[in-house]
Formats: C-alpha cells, sequence, structure tokens
C-alpha cells in the first residue's frame, strides 16, 4: 500500500477533511491555532479540535494584499486570503498569539473581516524570554485561557482528562518520533516531502484517529526500500513550512530532507510533556522551556544546540535555512546560524522564499548548486 | 582606560558643523528649535564621549525607559537614535553600517535603527559593558539584539513586556524593570542611587509637562511650530533620559510657541492643510520639513513619538521607590510606539482617530516605513476606519526611516503633493 493511499494522508491536500464533518457531526467544536506555543492538550481535554491554521490549497493572495501590506509574511497572507475566500468557516473559534508581528496583525485584521461579532478569538501572550517570573506569568495566562474555554463553550475542565490527553499527545509523539528515526536512516525510509504530508495530516485530524493512523503509515514506511539515490542529506531550518512541493525542490535535484528545526517539524514532536502530579502545571512547564523559534529572545544557544544534534543524528552533509521573505525573526537567527555553522565546517545555504513558491526555477539552481559543492567538497 | 563610542563622536561632530551651519548663514529668528536642539545635543554627546573612559557604557533599546538607568553613575547610549540623527545630519547617514550589517547576512528588511548599529559593533567603534532592551514593540527588536548577545558576545539583559495594557501587565513589566535594575547594578558592580534616579525623573516630569504645553498649542490654527520639531522631539526624547538638555529644549520650543500665539504668528509659510502621522517622520532628508511647511503649506502636527500616551511620575521626589517602578512600567508599555504597536490594532486605530480629532487634521500620512510590519499590517484597517468615521482621507509612503536610498525624498514629495491636490 502507497502512503498516499491512506485517507488520513489525504488530510494533507485539503484544510477540511472528512474526520473533521465527522467531528462536526457530533456537535464538537474546531479551534483554529496559529503558533506552536498552544496548549493542545487543554483543548483535547475539553473535547475539541484543535486545528493548525495553514495555507494549504491556497492559490494567490489577491484578497488578502488588499488589507496587508507588501512587506508582509506572504504564508500569513495566504491563510488570511483562504479566511477571506470562507475556507476557514468550519472554524468555531480562533486562538492565537503574540508569535510575530505579521502574525498578531492577521489575526486582528481576521477578527474583524471573517469572524461573525461573537467569533471566539482567544488571545495568549507568551513571555519572550525563559524565566521563573516568565513561567509564572504563562501559568496565569493559561489559567486565563481555561477559564473562558469554559465560558464560552459551556465546558468543565477535568484534571484525568488533561492527564489522558497528555498521555494520547505523548503517544502521538512517541510515533512521529518513530518515523523520524525511519527518516534518518541511511537509507531513509521517508522523504523529506512524505514526512511534511505525515506532520500535516497529524494537526488536522483528532488524535487518537492519528494514532491508530500512524501505527498503518509506520507499517508501509517499514515495508518500503529505503532511499538510496541521493547526493546530499540536508536540514532544513527557518520559517514555518507545510508544502511538501516546497520540500521536493530539494529532492528532485538530489538532496534529501532527513531533519529539519521547524515548528511544524521535528520540534514539534521532540519532546514529550513530563507527567507530573498536576498536569496542566506540566504541560505549561514542557510548553515554555521546548525548543524554540527566534521568538525567544534568549534562546538562541539551545535553537544551536538543537541543530547541532540533528546534524548529528541524521549524519546531516548541509544545512538549508530558509526564511519567507519579511521575516525579521528567522531572517536574523539565520545570520546568526550560517556563521556559528560556518565556524563548525558545516556548509549551509541561506535562502529567502515566497510561501506560494513563485521562484522555484531560481531557487532550484542555487540548491543544486549548493548540493554539487557539498558532493565536490 | 580608552573605550570606543565613536558613533557619538561622529554625530557630535556632525551636530556642531551643522549649528555652526545654520548660525552663519541662517538669520537669528529662524531654526530656532533646530539650534535648540543641536545645543543640546552637543552638552549630551559632550558627556557620553568626556565619561565614556571613566563609567560603565551602558547600551539601551529606544523602548526601554532610559529614565530608570539614571539610577547609575554611567554613560548612557541609546542605540537606534544613533543611525536616524546620523541620517538627518549627514549627506550618507549610515548607509555604509546597514550595507555593512547586510553583507554580513542580516535580511535587508530590518529596521534600520538597528542595522546601522549593528553595523557599528560589526566595525568594533563601541565598546560596551552591557545593552538593554525591552522584548518590544516590534520582531526587529526581538531579532536584532541577539545579534549582540550571540554574535557580539556583549551581555543583553531583556525585561519581557507583555501584549496588554492591563493592570496585570504593568505589574509583571515593574518587576521586569526591578530584576534588570538589580542585574544591571551586579554587571556594572553599582548600587542603584535613587535619590539621583529621583532628580532624572524630576526632569522628565517637567520636561512632559513642556511636551504636553508644545502639543497643547499645535492644537491651534495656524500651527505655530515648524514641522521638523517631530524628529527633534523624537531625538530629544530618545537620546536625553531624564536630562536638565531634554527639558530645556522642550521649553525652548513653548517658549517659542507661546510668542508666537501671542504675536498671532504661524510657523512661516501658509496654512494650508494640516497632516496626522501615525507613525515615525523620517530622518534622511531634514529639508523635507521645510517644504512640507513653506511650498507646500501642510503642517505636519504630530506623530507616534511625540504625543506621549501616558502620565508623568507623579511624585519623583517623594513617590516610594516601589510606585516609581510601578508608574514607570506603566510609560513603558505606552511608550511611543510600543504603546501602537505591541498591542492589538485597536489601539493604533483609536490613537489616530483621537489624534486626527484633536490635532484638526485634514488628513494623515503614514510611513510604511520597512522595518514596521505590524504597523504595515495596520495601514488598511486605520484607512478604512479613518475614511468609514471621520471623512479624513490617508496617504501611505513607502520609506526607510533612515535611509533614503529606499525611496528617494522627490518621489515622496511628489506622491504627497499630488495626495494635497485631493485635499483641495
Amino acid at each position: 500500500m502507497n502512503l498516499d493511499d491512506l485517507e488520513f494522508i489525504q488530510a494533507a491536500k485539503t484544510l477540511k477533511n472528512q474526520y473533521i464533518d465527522d467531528w462536526k457531526k457530533e456537535n464538537k467544536k474546531v479551534l483554529g491555532y496559529y503558533c506552536s506555543y498552544v496548549p493542545l492538550e487543554l483543548i483535547h481535554a475539553m473535547d475539541m479540535l484543535p486545528f493548525r491554521i495553514r495555507g494549504t490549497t491556497c492559490k494567490d493572495t489577491v484578497l488578502a494584499d488588499a488589507v496587508l501590506a507588501k512587506i508582509n509574511c506572504s504564508f500569513v497572507k495566504a491563510t488570511l486570503n483562504l479566511a477571506l475566500q470562507g475556507e476557514y468557516n468550519f472554524l468555531d473559534a480562533m486562538i492565537s498569539e503574540n508569535s510575530c508581528d505579521h502574525v498578531r496583525r492577521m489575526i486582528d485584521i481576521w477578527q474583524r473581516k471573517v469572524g461573525e461579532k461573537n467569533f471566539p478569538r482567544f488571545f495568549l501572550s507568551i513571555p519572550h524570554v525563559l524565566t521563573e517570573a516568565g513561567l509564572d506569568w504563562l501559568k496565569t495566562e493559561i489559567d486565563l485561557f481555561k477559564e473562558q474555554l469554559e465560558k464560552t463553550f459551556n465546558k468543565k475542565f477535568d484534571e484525568d482528562a488533561l492527564a489522558n490527553s497528555i498521555q494520547v499527545f505523548n503517544e502521538n509523539r512517541r510515533l512521529l518520533r518513530e518515523i523520524y528515526n525511519l527518516r534518518i536512516a541511511k537509507e531513509p525510509k521517508v522523504s523529506g516531502s512524505d514526512f511534511i504530508k505525515i506532520i500535516v495530516a497529524n494537526s488536522s485530524v483528532p488524535k487518537e484517529i492519528c494514532n491508530t493512523e500512524l501505527e498503518k503509515v509506520i507499517d508501509i514506511l517499514k515495508d518500503r526500500e529505503g532511499i538510496k539515490d541521493y547526493r546530499a542529506r540536508l536540514m532544513l531550518v527557518g520559517s514555518y513550512v507545510d508544502n511538501p512541493a516546497f520540500m521536493k525542490i530539494f529532492e528532485d535535484v538530489g538532496g534529501l530532507i532527513v531533519t529539519d528545526s521547524l515548528c511544524y517539524g521535528v520540534r514539534s514532536f521532540w519532546d514529550d510533556i513530563e507527567p507530573t502530579q498536576n498536569p496542566l502545571n506540566g504541560l505549561i512547564m514542557s510548553y515554555y522551556h521546548k525548543v524554540s523559534c527566534p521568538r525567544m529572545m534568549d534562546a538562541h544557544p539551545t535553537r544551536l544546540e538543537f541543530v547541532k544534534d540533528q546534524i548529528t543524528k541524521a549524519k546531516v552533509d548541509g544545512v538549508i535555512l530558509q526564511r519567507i521573505e519579511f521575516c525579521d525573526l528567522h531572517g536574523t537567527d539565520n545570520m546568526l546560524l550560517s556563521h556559528d555553522l560556518e565556524q563548525l565546517g558545516i556548509p549551509t545555504l541561506n535562502i529567502d522564499r515566497e510561501y506560494l513558491m513563485s521562484d522555484v526555477a531560481r531557487f532550484k539552481t542555487r540548491v543544486e548548486a549548493f548540493i554539487e559543492q557539498i558532493t565536490v567538497s | 582606560m580608552v573605550r570606543k563610542v565613536i558613533p557619538y563622536e561622529i554625530l557630535r561632530n556632525a551636530s556642531a558643523i551643522t549649528l555652526d551651519l545654520i548660525e552663519r548663514i541662517v538669520t537669528e529668528n529662524e531654526q530656532i528649535a533646530m539650534r535648540s536642539f543641536l545645543r543640546h545635543s552637543i552638552h549630551v554627546l559632550d558627556d557620553i564621549i568626556q565619561n565614556a573612559g571613566d563609567k560603565p557604557i551602558i547600551g539601551y533599546h529606544f523602548a526601554f525607559p532610559g529614565d530608570l538607568l539614571q539610577c547609575f553613575d554611567a554613560t548612557l547610549v541609546c542605540f537606534e537614535v544613533v543611525p536616524y540623527l546620523m541620517a538627518a545630519l549627514m549627506p550618507n547617514g549610515a548607509e555604509y553600517f546597514y550595507d555593512r550589517i547586510t553583507a554580513f547576512g542580516h535580511p535587508f528588511h530590518s529596521c534600520t535603527s538597528q542595522k546601522g548599529i549593528m553595523g557599528m559593533f560589526l566595525d568594533g567603534l563601541v565598546d560596551l559593558d552591557l545593552a538593554i532592551c525591552p522584548t518590544g514593540p516590534c520582531d526587529n527588536t526581538i531579532a536584532s539584539y541577539q545579534f549582540f548577545s550571540n554574535q557580539m558576545k556583549i551581555p543583553v539583559l531583556i525585561a519581557d513586556f507583555p501584549h496588554y495594557k492591563t493592570e496585570r501587565a504593568y505589574k509583571y513589566a515593574a518587576e521586569e524593570l526591578v530584576r534588570q535594575i538589580d542585574e544591571i547594578g551586579k554587571l556594572i558592580g553599582q548600587e542603584p542611587d535613587y535619590a539621583r534616579l529621583r532628580t532624572a525623573l524630576n526632569h522628565s516630569r517637567e520636561a512632559q509637562a513642556y511636551l504636553a504645553e508644545i502639543n497643547e498649542m499645535r492644537r491651534a490654527i495656524p500651527c505655530p511650530i515648524e514641522s521638523i520639531v517631530n524628529p527633534l522631539i523624537t531625538g530629544a526624547i530618545t537620546m536625553m533620559p531624564g536630562r536638565p538638555e531634554k527639558t530645556q529644549f522642550f521649553k525652548d520650543v513653548s517658549d517659542l510657541m507661546k510668542k508666537r500665539i501671542k504675536n498671532h504668528e504661524g510657523r512661516g509659510g501658509e496654512e494650508k492643510f494640516r497632516s496626522f502621522w501615525p507613525n515615525i517622520s523620517q530622518f534622511y532628508d531634514m529639508g523635507f520639513y521645510e517644504w512640507m511647511d513653506r511650498e507646500l503649506g501642510m503642517t505636519q502636527l504630530v506623530d507616534v513619538f511625540t504625543y506621549l500616551f501616558f502620565d508623568p511620575i507623579q511624585d519623583p521626589m517623594h513617590d516610594s521607590v516601589e510606585s516609581i517602578f510601578q508608574q514607570i512600567a506603566k510609560q513603558a508599555l505606552n511608550y511611543p510606539m510600543t504603546h501602537q504597536a505591541q498591542s492589538f490594532i485597536e489601539t493604533m486605530v483609536e490613537d489616530t482617530l483621537w489624534g486626527v480629532k484633536a490635532f484638526k487634521a485634514d488628513c494623515a500620512i503614514m510611513t510604511g516605513h520597512l522595518g514596521c510590519k505590524q504597523i504595515a499590517g495596520a495601514i488598511q484597517i486605520i484607512r478604512e476606519e479613518l475614511r468609514d468615521r471621520l471623512s479624513i482621507p490617508m496617504l501611505t509612503i513607502e520609506v526607510d526611516i533612515g535611509d533614503k536610498r529606499f525611496n528617494s525624498i522627490d518621489a515622496v514629495k511628489y506622491e504627497i503633493a499630488e495626495f494635497a491636490k485631493t485635499l483641495l
């Protein structure tokens, strides 16, 4: 059986899917979220489905261009465009954060232009530093969020339900790590483009179903021949990626994305939630201390260590540092990483791109040249 | 011990040359605000240069409450003001330094206020003991200060500021400020001197009172002060925290305006249009403001930096230290740009609507600064709200506030002049 034959994997190709339809038939809520700092287990524990906002199926950003500026992120525009087209009307609420400047404004506009007046919007102000005080702030913030969820959707938070949700999500992470191990093998069983499909599907379907489906995915992958015909093992670092076609650019010219440091990639399942007596505290602690994106001001050394660790684990030949145009956060972090990695003798390619893949030919040429450079030296 | 503050020496020389030029070629009743600003700037810059060898040097982000740092006997240097004053005073501003850091791999679209100083650090022009910044108002801050800590290996202290303007947020920010002052004390081996801080806050309180007078008088038609006062006020606010020079500069401007109002004088040139600027003015061509006032007849009333949406410290000499920290935290979360940009879109919308009405503006002009992604994302909503609620038009000009190469001043003037025709 092929990976693409699974209905679960098909969920990566669209926004709404059959699983969401079934979920909604039971009169259950779907909550859109934008950033990896949203505590998904909390939503799950209240019997609601968290759905990661993405730009899948977006063809152009004509509607979003009218309300955002040309110096705003094209991924953010793609998602807003879909929302303005009504593609996200299946959501019952939106959860946003102070992730980055582009997202903050996009959500402001989403609320004004798309949501009905009573469309619930939740906002989490996440600290930009890792401190005791920051952790305390976040605990209060999540507590308030929890109370708002209870009030808005007439739900009751239950600690045991959360403990169960943490188990379900940790199992999900374990399964993804099993797939990751198949990805970093000498002859990888899964390409980067297939891997991103799995990750995307996994964020769009109820977790219990995901866990069952991931077992099937693992069986399929194990039965596969490993990939041998690649020229360089690459690691992808930087801005958000949800499009398998983006990964294919590298893989079509002889590279193989064997690992990554992406919020929608390896970082999303790397660390389990530590079981603690107070499950909510444990959840918050784990989210706060996870490997971050560059929005966390004092965590560049941790991000660098993560990248170095992945380079070793996955036997990476070269690192692709990419950012969606006008992303100041990843742009600066990639600059720092490029100098850090250069000092370690690790080849890097630092590129900027548009979310809608408007510049693929130039991009391919650069990647080809980079692979050439790695394989010759 | 010789320690380098070369950009401040460059600025000092540029200020002195500019002042000399003005005094030689302009009659004494012209450019009064500019003369006052330059005189006081030179004084502040002299202090920085003379004390750099003896006192710890603390670099601070413009949105960190600089007043608070006056509790230390230290040389205080604001990072962001340097490239913009260079842009204002020198033909090519800080362009070499923008290019320097861009060539190092920094994104071209990041804010020049930080790119300039980053380039200067790459060239080893500044010796610092530490830098301090808040976690806002924008991604540029969050990103760029990681360069100082990780690449330049400078101790960077970070005061985390939340996204809200609530009592809980003010309390958290106050605790952050207490923590950072404690950290600075440890790093430079000094105890905070709160008597010194009280004096500084008293200066700022007085300065704010004069600024309030200035803004009150700017409501008059015609406006009794030149448009150029906006970038000058921005320079004073950022470069002279808690210093008497800031108070004196604002007093000079206020006195000038009072005199003009008393004599029924305007700012020079006929005032045909009154414009409100919801973002910061440009710095790379000071002649632009003369053109606005005298050729176009359009006053730039207020910009995002020149109206303060916070109260002064109530009683700096007697309030408890705890109360002072709480009040400074409230000021910090409502500091220019932090108030508008590190907040939901409603704040910018309401500030703009309020400003247009309060200053009796005919239009708004928004600088779509390359670095300001969060403001760029708010422009269309602000435009729609102005149109729908006040029937006021808004022009957006795409600029880089400190880099003339992004959009030439002639192009900017053309756009504004064409826009002005639609106002007639």
